[in-house]
């Protein structure tokens, strides 16, 4: 897509400033993707200050690795999976995965009428995504929350598309049961 | 039952496909009980995680990040000129060894040479005598191994996102 092969080709233009010493660089990267990278680890990782953490570190790593970056992928997709090994790296360590916070429900649900109170459907899927094995967990943020295909997951992770696809088969599979309560209501 | 084609449900769900593609696949779902309902229970736990929404929009890393720059940089020359800001210590530990080096050898052969049993104390009287002559105790190490394990730990460490 145009608009998407332009943004790329800005990224990988940020990223040559950055790497010349041009802060104002790194500054614009933090801007555009902040959001999906801070989205990204709150989900994975259900801690908010934890999630902060990450997304600095996550930029920090694009900083200092600026002198070495080769535009090989897309500069997203090379970012996400620094956000992933983070995410990852975190999730190791017994503070992750509290979900912590207040649940914000989405606008447009708002008028969906439910047996189950509204704030309790959305504690539901944050505790189903939470109990997910890691990898399964990963998968599932980036595919349904990041709007990432199969093959750029794979790309993101390291994993081959079929495992991504697996994980994605039994995460899905996990939620459902575990969300039967309010999808069959 | 299973279906070899359910696998495909998950891009289908998700938006991926191709507007032929996706012809060829809601014409499958038309014909298949089991991809029928596979689908149509993916669309349900799709939906109902849709619901879950991250307050993330207010936040603003910038600052932040970049007083994290500025501190680090501070620090260290920055990542492009950290080999050059180091290599001054690395030529001064590449001459101690070789000084060191000249040194241990030199109270083995000497003593030999006159004569003499060389043993621990006097190598390690030579090592300490050169490190002080070359005005490089304050670098805090006593043997040059000792020394550059002291550079090593001076290093900052390098990020690795490929952990
Ligand atoms: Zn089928």
């Amino acid at each position: 897509m145009p608009n998407d092969a332009r943004r790329s080709g800005d990224d990988v233009e940020l990223m040559a400033r950055l790497a010349d010493g041009d802060q104002s660089a790194l500054a614009q990267l933090i801007q555009r993707h902040q959001h999906r990278v801070l989205d990204i680890a709150y989900r994975t990782i259900g801690d908010r200050v934890l999630a902060e953490d990450i997304a600095q570190e996550a930029f920090l790593r694009v900083w200092r690795s600026a002198g070495s970056y080769v535009p090989s992928a897309q500069f997203t997709t090379w970012l996400y999976r620094i956000v992933v090994n983070l995410c990852i790296d975190a999730s190791r360590k017994p503070k992750a995965l509290t979900i912590d916070g207040p649940a914000v429900p989405h606008p447009e649900m708002a008028a969906v009428s439910s047996g189950l109170e509204r704030s309790d459907r959305i504690a539901a899927v944050r505790r189903a995504v939470a109990r997910l094995p890691r990898r399964q967990r990963v998968a599932l943020v980036l595919h349904r929350f990041s709007g990432l295909s199969i093959r750029v997951i794979s790309d993101a992770t390291g994993w081959s598309e079929s495992a991504v696809e697996s994980l994605l088969v039994r995460a899905y599979a996990s939620l459902r049961q575990a969300l039967t309560e309010f999808t069959e209501s | 039952m299973t279906c070899p084609y359910t696998p495909n449900l998950l891009r289908l769900v998700a938006g991926e496909p191709a507007i032929a593609e996706r012809r060829d696949m809601q014409a499958h779902l038309a014909t298949c009980a089991v991809c029928a309902r596979e689908h149509a229970r993916l669309i349900e736990v799709w939906q109902a995680l849709g619901e879950w929404e991250t307050d993330v929009a207010g936040i603003d890393l910038t600052a932040r990040v970049l007083a994290e720059v500025s501190r680090e940089s501070a620090d260290r020359t920055g990542p492009a000129r950290r080999f050059h800001a180091l290599a001054p210590m690395v030529r001064a530990a590449a001459s101690i060894l070789i000084a060191v080096g000249l040194g241990i050898g030199a109270g083995y052969v000497l003593p030999l040479r006159f004569g003499e049993t060389g043993n621990r104390s006097q190598e390690t009287a030579s090592a300490e005598a050169i490190v002080e002559a070359l005005g490089l105790s304050h670098l805090g190490s006593d043997s040059a191994t000792g020394l550059l394990n002291a550079l090593d730990a001076d290093s900052p460490s390098e990020g690795d996102e490929s952990s």
